[in-house]
């Protein structure tokens, strides 16, 4: 999460919801610095890309920004974002058919460039301590990123919210519109699934 | 005794405690006697927590400009018409383009299926903007004069169709008393009933997607609707004037794909009602 503007009082997400129903675009520009990270994360996890990752949560946050009139205090204003991000995800071929995506447009580079880090736009958001480790994780995370590919959609929503954001089954349930139950039997079926797409591809 | 393979389908479950006793003691026993499921029990803990530490994209320093570029290049207006205009008004002779009464509508999504949810509460703001005048177009290029306000004596209306669902709670009810609320005009316009527009509605959850075009129809004022439930589609009512904001509303609603439009013959009819067919269909995964 970015650094809260100076003097900015931290209201809740549901606060700053209503500030932004009622038209106030910082409130909505709080509420993407608490959540970009989050939310570029979760894309690249999905898209394995950086810039189609950037681009699906632009889209998230444009598709949030459209419907917050909509939005009711039911769900969690997280929730409700990820449910947005999924949904794009899931559909995000069809999207791109229609929307005619250029691949060309590029994202600038974070400030402070580290000379020795990994590859074009894949930093470590939170680095290991050791550069060793640091090259395992990205190592595996492409492995990881490949085998993903391979796996049901459902299944693979379950994987990344419950494994690599370590949402509760609860939250999970929520963003996914599924019993627990089902959440817990994607989530075994997925981690199965993917060790057995990680070792065919050693 | 337990196979491997039983064994291994259930790993995941068991790293959670999820198993019931039973067959929890089950995987115990023969875990303790099996090098290679242990093994896979190993690996299968490693893979957890390699998941755990995977390097991600930093947040790049223009994002957030970007987003907001996003957003303020498209008011709902210009993106709806964008949607509606460029594809289709270079395909229709000038005569059938010429009459102001005409509404020529061809919704070409352009929409991801989501979430978002209408609220109930707050009234259509700056979306329901009702053009006082209709499109005049010329072969060449689409121009639009119209001025927009909100239409007049609209939250009087929405009072009164909220006020005869609040007696109902369940949705099904509430959906119920809307139609029956509307039936009445619906029955009226059958004489003149065609259909103008059809869209495909792609929803993940039909039910809901139902529901939310219900609230969407109770909203708007002279707007009337009607489910078919052979057909599973619904058919929506509305003057002339109001197929933009209802178009505009329905963009947040849910995704709607390719369209089948029949463009309306040049002339008014005699109480200028259009009518939109919606085919609910579910959404592939």
């Amino acid at each position: 999460m970015s650094n809260p503007r100076e003097g900015e009082e931290l209201l809740s997400d549901e606060a700053l919801v209503r500030r932004a129903q009622r038209g106030d675009k910082t409130a909505f520009d709080d509420l993407i610095r608490r959540y970009e990270q989050r939310v570029i994360t979760v894309a690249y996890r999905w898209v394995g890309q950086r810039d189609d990752a950037l681009d699906l949560a632009q889209e998230t946050f444009f598709r949030a920004y459209r419907a917050i009139s909509g939005f009711r205090a039911e769900a969690t204003f997280r929730t409700w974002l990820y449910q947005i991000l999924i949904n794009l995800a899931r559909n995000r071929r069809r999207w791109y058919a229609r929307h005619h995506v250029s691949k060309t447009v590029s994202w600038d580079q974070p400030a402070g460039e580290d000379p020795d880090a990994p590859p074009l736009g894949e930093q470590v958001a939170d680095p290991a301590p050791d550069p060793r480790a640091r090259a395992e994780a990205a190592g595996f995370g492409e492995r990881v990123r490949r085998a993903l590919e391979e796996i049901p959609p459902e299944m693979k929503s379950v994987v990344i919210l419950r494994d690599m954001e370590e949402r509760t089954y609860e939250e999970i349930a929520r963003i996914l519109k599924q019993p627990v139950g089902t959440v817990k039997s994607r989530l075994h079926r997925g981690r199965a699934l993917l060790k057995e797409a990680l070792e065919t591809e050693k | 005794m337990m196979t491997c393979r039983a064994c291994r389908d259930q790993l995941s479950a068991y790293r959670e405690g999820e198993l019931a006793d039973p067959l929890r003691k089950e995987l115990d026993a023969h875990l303790a006697g099996c090098a290679e499921c242990r093994a896979q029990l190993a690996e299968l803990e490693q893979m957890i927590q390699q998941m755990k530490g995977l390097p991600s994209v930093v947040v790049p320093a223009d994002f957030r400009s970007r987003v907001w570029q996003r957003i303020e290049k498209e008011s709902g207006f210009q993106r709806l018409r964008r949607a509606i205009l460029e594809p289709w008004y270079l395909k229709l002779p000038v005569e059938a383009l010429a009459t102001a009464a005409v509404i020529l509508i061809v919704v070409q999504v352009v929409r991801v299926a989501g979430p978002e949810k209408m609220a109930t509460a707050p009234p259509l703001q700056e979306a329901t903007m009702v053009p006082q005048e209709l499109a005049v177009m010329n072969q060449d290029r689409p121009t639009l004069a119209r001025k927009m306000e909100p239409p007049a004596g609209a939250s009087t209306r929405q009072e009164m169709k909220r006020a005869q669902s609040a007696d109902y709670q369940a949705d099904g009810e509430m959906e119920q008393a809307q139609l029956a609320a509307s039936s009445a005009a619906v029955a009226a316009d059958q004489a003149v009933l065609r259909t103008d527009i059809e869209l495909d509605l792609f929803a993940p959850d039909l039910a809901q997607a139902r529901k939310e075009l219900a609230d969407l129809i109770s909203r708007m004022p002279e707007a009337s609707g009607s489910f078919d439930e052979e057909k599973s589609c619904y058919f929506v009512s509305l003057p002339d004037e109001q197929m933009e904001a209802f178009l505009v509303n329905l963009f947040e609603v849910g995704s709607f794909e390719q369209t089948r439009a029949s463009v309306p013959l040049p002339g008014p009819a005699p109480r200028a009602l259009r009518v939109i067919r919606i085919h609910l269909l579910p959404l592939e995964p």
